[in-house]
């Protein structure tokens, strides 16, 4: 009885095919439109670093000194003047740290060598410099300051993408008359937004 | 001087005001009415048919100067737009408005909230259109970006290339006849460079016919000057001994235009038997188009071989078309700018009614839809298919056109090499040359020449018309 229904099913719309293949087709007024995909906006399916592109990464940051572990935060400003050549600026803050250990809010610029262009994943080298204000609500002194890195990202969609940097800070600071070195190794992790 | 359009009446006014009673100056023209490819007609019952639909901005000082000379009030010949465009996305299916009104922070904040593109795809725009002001702001020499499309120039600052697909982005091609061919990356910037405050970016439909209020009144202040106009003659080839011209060989035109049956393409029809050579004068100052010009000497083969004529053959031309549509009853909603976007040959439409003094308040008429574009693609249609697809096209800004009563339409296709528009493309800027020209006696002048302003346009042509008659006048010894 079921295959008798089914092949009673198929033979109708066996037949309802052909009736509608056969049939005169409804006479277009025009032919089709000979630029109907321009008007078709295409999935935005390209990823990756490109000239031109401001990059904005933010998140929080870990400092490994010798005196333990430090939290913060970082932000980074990035301008790609070329595909594999960028511009970028950071700005970084220690916000819990081991006791005696200074505060320091550092800004920073560089250039920065991304490896692997236009891909899903890429690699970049950076070097900044620039100067740390330590202990700004107590002694308040400006550091110089260096830090050469490297950054990972990962892009998840044309105009948004995850960095995992890692970078040596180091500068030299006053405090009680003597000057006082400053080295961290940082890794930070945020979400970066291209446009 | 040859030809009577914008570049013409502009060089040859130039000619007389620079060079005073040392220059007579005697224009051969075409057509039978003034301004060359901006020129109107009426039919034989008193409807005007333009060339094409033609818009003035802001930024067009040179062909204002002239205006004014000429003794037209700019207020009484054109009507501003209100700094408005309308623009149809069909990613969303809606019609978005951009205004160009107040400062350029006016500009950018109401930007921020065109809601035809996604937050992000805008702020990759905007971030993109940035740098392109910023470098068309900047003095650098703009030509050096003329050897990629303005897509392509884009995708390389980072423009993501789906954004390339908005209709925002396609109205710079839109509005110069270059879709679907791709533009100029320096075309575009060097319109950015006109346009970037809101005086310069003003758009101004003429409140009439444009060789009635426009070119009519400049005819006659360049005879009041003392300049000789002669209509209907079809210039064909030049007659030259060495490096100067010594003739040029014309005849009594036929009837041209949009009225007229079009004859078969090629030089211009002459009336057998008419052709003679035109002489008595020490320089021509051309401003035939330039598919006219490819057609003249063709047997010459040391002419066309020469470095100079060679490379004219490099540049296309665009067949413009355009369409009335005059219905009897308003559509359900106006829009006071040009409105495009909409997939059509006819890429974008302005409803004249409210700007055209006597139709303004004319019974039985609801609205006059005049619609501009370029031919490619739609070679094979026929007028009737054309005017289908378009009526459909538009239905998202006017409904059912046909449920408006439509009272007239008029179609006509620019085939003619001099009804065709110099296109814009990509590269074409080394094979565009300037006014100066291997003859020592003859220069050429029109949108298609070198000059200051470089886009094409009505205030190209008029500019390339005063440069050509500068160096006429300078190599004369007459400045």
């Amino acid at each position: 009885m079921r295959a008798r229904c089914a092949r009673r099913t198929v033979a109708t719309i066996a037949i309802a095919g052909l009736v509608l293949a056969c049939a005169p087709a409804a006479r277009a007024a025009h032919p089709p439109d000979p630029f109907a995909d321009q008007y078709v906006v295409r999935a935005d399916r390209d990823v990756g670093t490109t000239a031109g592109q401001l990059h904005a990464v933010g998140g929080p940051a870990v400092a490994i000194g010798r005196a333990g572990a430090e939290l913060g935060a970082q932000g980074t400003l990035e301008l790609m003047t070329l595909a594999y050549l960028g511009l970028r600026s950071t700005l970084g803050w220690t916000a819990l740290r081991p006791a005696g250990e200074p505060m320091v809010l550092a800004g920073t610029i560089g250039p920065s060598l991304h490896v692997l262009p236009y891909r899903a994943f890429d690699a970049s080298l950076f070097f900044e410099g620039g100067f740390a204000g330590v202990d700004l609500t107590g002694t308040a002194t400006a550091m110089p300051i260096v830090s050469p890195g490297l950054a990972l990202d990962a892009w998840l969609v044309s105009w948004a993408f995850l960095r995992a940097e890692g970078r040596l800070d180091w500068g030299i600071y006053g405090a009680n008359d003597a000057a006082r070195g400053y080295l961290r190794f940082v890794a930070s992790a945020g979400l970066g937004l291209a446009i | 001087m040859i030809g009577a359009g914008p570049a013409g009446l502009s060089a040859a006014v130039r000619l007389l005001e620079r060079g005073g009673a040392r220059v007579r100056v005697r224009v051969v023209h075409l057509q039978d009415v003034l301004g060359g490819k901006a020129a109107s007609w009426r039919d034989e019952h008193g409807a005007v048919v333009e060339h094409g639909w033609h818009m003035m901005v802001g930024f067009y000082e040179n062909l204002f100067a002239l205006m004014r000379r000429a003794g037209i009030e700019r207020s009484q010949a054109l009507a501003s737009m209100q700094g408005e465009s309308h623009c149809y996305e069909p990613a969303d299916g809606r019609i978005h408005t951009m205004s160009s009104a107040g400062g350029r922070l006016a500009v950018a904040e109401r930007f921020t909230r065109y809601d035809g593109l996604p937050f992000v795809d805008r702020a990759n725009f905007a971030r993109v259109m940035a740098e392109a002001f910023a470098i068309a702001g900047s003095g650098e020499p703009l030509r050096a970006h003329d050897d990629v499309c303005f897509d392509t120039w884009c995708v390389e600052r980072g423009l993501r290339r789906h954004v390339t697909r908005y209709s925002i982005f396609r109205f710079l091609r839109l509005a110069y006849f270059n879709f679907p061919e791709q533009i100029s990356a320096y075309h575009v910037l060097q319109t950015l460079a006109h346009t970037s405050t809101s005086d310069d970016a003003e758009l101004f439909a003429c409140r009439g016919p444009y060789t009635e209020m426009v070119w009519n009144p400049i005819g006659a202040y360049l005879e009041r000057l003392g300049a000789r106009i002669e209509p209907r003659v079809a210039v064909t080839d030049w007659v030259y001994e060495g490096d100067r011209i010594v003739g040029v060989r014309a005849g009594a035109a036929l009837p041209t235009g949009p009225l007229t049956a079009p004859p078969p393409a090629g030089k211009p029809p002459v009336v057998p038997g008419s052709e003679r050579t035109l002489g008595g004068f020490d320089y021509v100052l051309s401003t035939l188009p330039l598919p006219v010009v490819t057609t003249m000497n063709r047997d010459d083969a040391r002419m066309w071989q020469s470095p100079f004529f060679r490379r004219l053959e490099n540049v296309r031309s665009a067949v413009t078309m355009a369409l009335t549509v005059v219905t009897e009853r308003p559509p359900p909603r106006r829009f006071p700018g040009p409105l495009h976007g909409f997939p059509s040959p006819f890429n974008f439409v302005v409803d004249m009614k409210r700007y055209t003094t006597s139709l303004a308040g004319a019974p039985g008429i609801g609205a006059v839809l005049t619609f501009g574009g370029q031919e490619r693609g739609f070679e094979s249609w026929t007028d009737a298919e054309v005017l289908d697809f378009t009526l459909e096209s538009y239905r998202p800004a006017f409904g059912r056109i046909e449920d408006l009563g439509i009272v007239k339409t008029e179609m006509h296709r620019n085939r003619q090499p001099w009804e065709r528009l110099f296109l814009s493309e990509p590269g074409v800027e080394q094979f565009r040359p300037g006014p100066r020209t291997p003859f020592r006696n003859l220069f050429f002048a029109g949108d298609w020449v070198r000059n200051a302003v470089g886009v094409i346009a009505m205030e190209g042509a008029v500019t390339s018309g005063i440069e050509a008659a500068d160096m006429l006048l300078a190599a004369a010894g007459a400045a």
